[in-house]
């Protein structure tokens, strides 16, 4: 492997790790309150949530392009915070890879906190626990298998992401060529052995994770019941 | 500290109709909440606890008011103080049974009752489960960690909401043994919602009688009970009455215990021997209870008990009838039907006998 692909797989892995820990971060509360809330909201914020899903990612990119623009309010904020611009930088991918991953860490964590919400937490609760508490003596370890899925399938759909990271990110070798670019640019210019090592890298990488997902999914069933 | 009074008075709606009950219940030894499925039992229950907010009223353990919506107060589940024994038990499945325990022991202040943890798994046999999972436990064991991880919460009050509907017939009595010591051996008044009528006379002194989301009559369990009729199993309301008496002897050779009610003598068929001496409560459903009016001779019926005749309930386009009777200053009713009641025409006052098929013992 090359030297300018290795910084890429470097790339890649700092993006999805970073990625991963951000999406937990913001995906544990919102899955959380996603499960117990009552509000008629509910509907709408779980349909914003699943829109990278289904939308082209091509179309997230574009807004994201238009907002990331130095002269738009949250680029320009952005300047005045570190300096940079956001458009073609880490920071940008950073934050475009939690969007368009964000339903992947916040569906199987919100099924999971559905699971116990109601039930243990009352248990808790007539125990003196207090809701703090019992979040994490009880439903968090309650979601283990949840939490692992989420943050694997997170980070396996970040690494896959193409179109969001070409519209924002670019190609800058070292800040935002990851390998999904990398392995477009190898091919169109008709340099398929690096491809090839590239795309089957990525592959076996893509099915251990799912392999692991499923296998650890059947061991380790936690019934509430 | 003992409480009181729990002091009720609340309007909530649930289902298809509305809970509506202001009832000051005296919090001493067990009070049964009894009725059957569907009168809002468990609504009545997750109210006290805390995990639902009444749509209007007010709650309060003693002093303490745990909810009033006209100020908004609410004190949350777990600032209550409350135990509440779940039907299916919720024990956290990721935690052994040594840890369920401890998750209520340490958040609760030990030095306020006199038991400890290690009290605790003795007197519920639970020393040879500790290192176990609750998934892996047997039904009648997964209720006793459930009891015994509840009193370990050292609440004020313990909701028991059905706790033996999940177990067999034969697992229920230890169970019931121990849900019946808890005032005395721990002091903690109880109330138990149940729908089995059988276990509310073993274990209630008083009973909250609740239909469709109405308090229908409350006060001691016996008389609550005869006056109301009994209820049997989910269904609706089937009318009988309870007698107390004392057994005087055990027949081995036949099987039988013989119970004193006054001066009469009930036999009943019995698969363990009973001390002689000990007070009993009988369920009699009125079904099987026949009325005649001479003594009858050669009769299979073992239990012929005289008897005066008070009256009889007639309703139309009904073909059954109640009779109420009087032996030895209790209550016994008989259901017959209207063309046997016309023919007899008893008066009231007249001496008749009472014909008892079967009675279930209530130990």
């Amino acid at each position: 492997m090359s030297l300018p692909d290795l910084d890429a797989l470097w790339l890649t892995l700092q993006l999805g790790v970073v990625t991963t820990v951000l999406l937990l971060l913001i995906g544990t509360p919102l899955a959380w309150w996603l499960a117990r809330t009552r509000t008629r909201l509910k509907p709408a914020i779980e349909a914003v949530v699943a829109l990278p899903l289904v939308l082209p990612p091509t179309v997230l990119g574009f807004y994201l392009l238009l907002a990331f623009n130095p002269s738009s309010p949250i680029g320009s904020f952005w300047i005045t915070l570190t300096g940079d611009t956001l458009i073609f930088s880490f920071a940008g991918l950073v934050i475009a890879s939690v969007l368009y991953s964000l339903p992947f860490t916040v569906q199987p964590l919100q099924a999971a906190f559905e699971n116990v919400a109601g039930e243990m937490m009352e248990a808790a609760a007539s125990l003196r626990a207090s809701p703090f508490d019992a979040f994490f003596s009880v439903a968090v370890p309650l979601s283990v298998r949840g939490f692992l899925t989420a943050a694997v399938l997170s980070f396996a759909h970040t690494l896959g992401e193409f179109g969001v990271v070409l519209m924002v990110g670019g190609n800058i070798p070292g800040e935002t060529r990851v390998l999904s670019i990398a392995i477009y640019e190898h091919v169109e210019t008709l340099n398929y052995d690096e491809a090839h090592a590239l795309s089957l890298l990525l592959l076996l990488f893509s099915f251990c994770v799912l392999l692991f997902v499923y296998v650890f999914n059947r061991r380790y069933r936690v019934h509430a019941h | 500290m003992p409480i009181d009074h729990l002091e009720i008075d609340i309007e909530h709606g649930f289902g298809d109709f509305e809970l509506s009950i202001a009832q000051s219940i005296p919090l001493d030894g067990i009070t049964a909440i009894f009725g059957p499925s569907g009168s809002g039992k468990t609504t009545l229950l997750r109210l006290i606890a805390g995990f639902l907010r009444a749509d209007s009223g007010r709650i309060a353990l003693g002093a303490d008011i745990l909810c009033d919506t006209e100020n908004g107060a609410f004190v949350p589940a777990h600032r209550r103080g409350i135990g509440y024994m779940f039907q299916d038990g919720r024990l956290f499945p990721h935690l052994t049974v040594e840890k369920n325990l401890l998750y209520a022991d340490r958040r609760s202040d030990s030095t306020q009752t006199a038991f400890s943890k290690a009290d605790i798994i003795d007197a519920f046999e639970l020393s040879a489960l500790l290192p176990r999972r609750p998934t892996s436990l047997s039904g009648g064991e997964r209720q006793r960690l459930a009891l015994a991880r509840t009193l370990l919460s050292r609440p004020r009050l313990l909701l028991l909401d059905e706790p033996l509907s999940a177990l067999d017939r034969g697992r229920r009595a230890d169970i019931l043994s121990l849900i019946g010591d808890l005032p005395g051996r721990y002091g903690m008044p109880v109330l138990y919602v149940s729908h089995d009528v059988g276990e509310v006379i073993q274990l209630a002194a008083n009973t909250i009688l609740l239909s469709v989301g109405r308090v229908k009559a409350s006060g001691p369990t016996v008389p609550v009970l005869n006056e109301h009729g009994i209820a049997k199993g989910d269904g609706g309301i089937e009318p009988g009455v309870i007698l107390t008496g004392t057994v005087t002897s055990h027949d081995e050779a036949y099987h039988l215990i013989r119970i004193a009610i006054g001066d009469d003598v009930i036999s009943l068929p019995t698969a363990n021997a009973m001390a002689t001496g000990a007070d009993i409560r009988l369920r009699i459903e009125a079904r099987n209870v026949a009325i005649s009016r001479h003594k009858p001779e050669q009769i299979s019926i073992r239990n012929i008990l005289p008897a005066i005749f008070k009256g009889a309930t007639v309703e139309d386009n009904q073909p059954l009838a109640l009779i109420e009777m009087e032996i030895d200053g209790q209550c016994l009713r008989a259901q017959v039907t209207r063309e046997a009641l016309d023919e007899l025409a008893l008066t009231a006052g007249e001496r008749v006998f009472a014909l008892v098929k079967t009675a279930s013992l209530e130990v």
